[in-house]
């Protein structure tokens, strides 16, 4: 049996009680939400809502406020493609995933916005908030940011760079993918929007993902088509979510994504960071000093992510070695160039260890002795 | 002169039905039975009705509190 350690790309196992609805909902919930009105199609909208109102309680939003989408990376797309202005500039730290940086890329490639990257990596809040107090202005369309990195666990000081856009008028939505479940977040209090993936620290299934508004900041929609409302129009019904869910909604994804918060509410979130962040201060202890190379830095607000590299071996081979000892972790990229290249592992990346609630303490023992044992035999 | 009917059934139309089943939410933490359907008044075509048995004056109070929006009143027909 393997031991997973690759939480940061989804989490693995999921509750039994995730499995459990899903199955169901695929049993009982086999009307089309919102559509066609019949008793099975209204209980399967029910369910629905019902998630809606878990999320939106999760996050401190009204229910219609909370949209649901296929990851965090069709929620990152629709709002930047719906909120940029041409001529304008949209404002990033440099350790954006590629769901960040990809879209906003290819929006700044024809000269449409300007992108400005702010260099975040290893400095203190105060210099990044100062960083992005003197860079974010009325010429802004947009400023999007990651609220810790999938590569390095840095946490950024949202909240604060969230008071900057506020007073100056700029919409702030921020990427909770490796925070959504760690840390609290409310929509209002750290950005105008909020962006997770359903299937990580929410423990949701995978196909799952979320964006929370505030109710004031609104994007355009990405994709249009059928909602069940205002069907004689060509234009959709202008209020969230059907104004966001064109087409129909991944309803055992949905109400499995409830069972999921419902389980990080009944862990409570202090107590899953904690011991996640335990874990990875354990491998951090057993390691250093060893023969292998440790980019993880001990911050005092930091994500569960642990980042290194056997010295003299490829992190793909070093992953594939640890994968046939039974070990599943992330080695390569993480889909984060600029966080690489910030940390000077570029091309090849580093292997990543990324804990969740299910991982114990003698599991972390016995892949850290693993580990030094591969490193010793690099040595020799 | 405006004069409010109070009825003990009315239906109240609304736009989607994320907001029918906010109403329908509302409406029985404060006791009120409501049921929802589809309907074909809506805005430009499809929508939704919330059917209310009850207190309607106090149903449409809390629904304009909390920020649904009704399109339309209607009395229930009689079966």
């Amino acid at each position: 049996m393997m031991i997973y350690f690759d939480n940061a790309a989804t989490t693995y196992p999921k509750p039994e009680s995730v499995s459990r609805a899903m199955f169901k909902a695929n049993l009982v919930y086999g009307g089309n939400p919102g559509r066609s009105g019949h008793e099975l199609s209204m209980k399967t909208a029910e369910q629905v809502y019902f998630t809606r109102e878990t999320v939106a309680d999760f996050f401190g939003a009204q229910p219609e406020n909370v949209v649901f989408t296929n990851n965090c990376t069709s929620a990152l797309n629709t709002v930047i493609y719906g909120l940029y202005e041409k001529g304008k500039t949209i404002v990033t730290s440099n350790l954006e995933h590629n769901s960040v940086s990809r879209p906003v890329y290819n929006i700044s490639k024809n000269g449409d916005v300007n992108w400005l990257k702010l260099d975040v990596y290893d400095k203190t809040d105060d210099e990044i908030v100062d960083c992005f107090h003197r860079n974010v202005g009325a010429d802004c369309c947009l400023v999007v940011c990651t609220h810790a990195s999938n590569v390095t666990g840095q946490v950024l000081p949202v909240e604060r760079i969230y008071k900057i856009c506020k007073a100056r008028g700029v919409p702030f939505a921020i990427d909770v993918a490796q925070t959504a479940g760690v840390f609290p977040i409310k929509v209002n209090v750290h950005a105008d929007i909020i962006c997770a993936a359903g299937h990580k620290g929410l423990y949701g299934p995978m196909g799952t993902g979320i964006f929370v508004l505030n109710g004031e900041v609104l994007p355009r929609p990405l994709t249009q088509g059928g909602t069940g409302s205002s069907s004689i129009s060509f234009e959709p019904l202008n209020v969230p979510p059907d104004y966001y869910e064109a087409g129909t909604v991944n309803v055992p994804g949905i109400v499995g994504l409830r069972y999921g918060v419902k389980f990080v509410n009944c862990n409570g979130i202090n107590s899953i960071r904690k011991h996640e962040l335990e874990l990875c201060r354990l491998v951090y202890d057993k390691l250093v000093g060893s023969n292998i190379e440790i980019y993880t830095k001990q911050y005092a607000k930091c994500a569960p992510i642990f980042l290194f590299n056997f010295k003299n071996m490829s992190c793909m081979d070093g992953t594939k070695i640890l994968s046939d000892k039974g070990f599943a972790v992330r080695g390569g990229i993480h889909c984060a160039p600029m966080a690489h290249r910030a940390l000077g592992t570029l091309p090849e990346g580093a292997i990543r260890f990324a804990p969740s609630i299910f991982n114990t303490r003698s599991q972390v023992l016995d892949f850290c002795r693993v580990v030094k044992n591969i490193s010793l035999k690099r040595k020799e | 002169m405006n004069r409010v009917l109070k009825l003990d059934c009315v239906l109240l139309d609304i736009s989607s039905i994320t907001m029918a089943e906010k109403a329908k939410r509302i409406l029985k933490s404060n006791g009120i039975r409501s049921e929802i359907r589809r309907t074909g008044k809506g805005l430009d075509g499809c929508g939704y009705q919330l059917k209310i048995m009850g207190d309607t004056l106090k149903a449409r109070a809390l629904l304009s509190n909390s920020g649904v929006s009704v399109h339309g009143v209607s009395p229930c027909k009689r079966q």
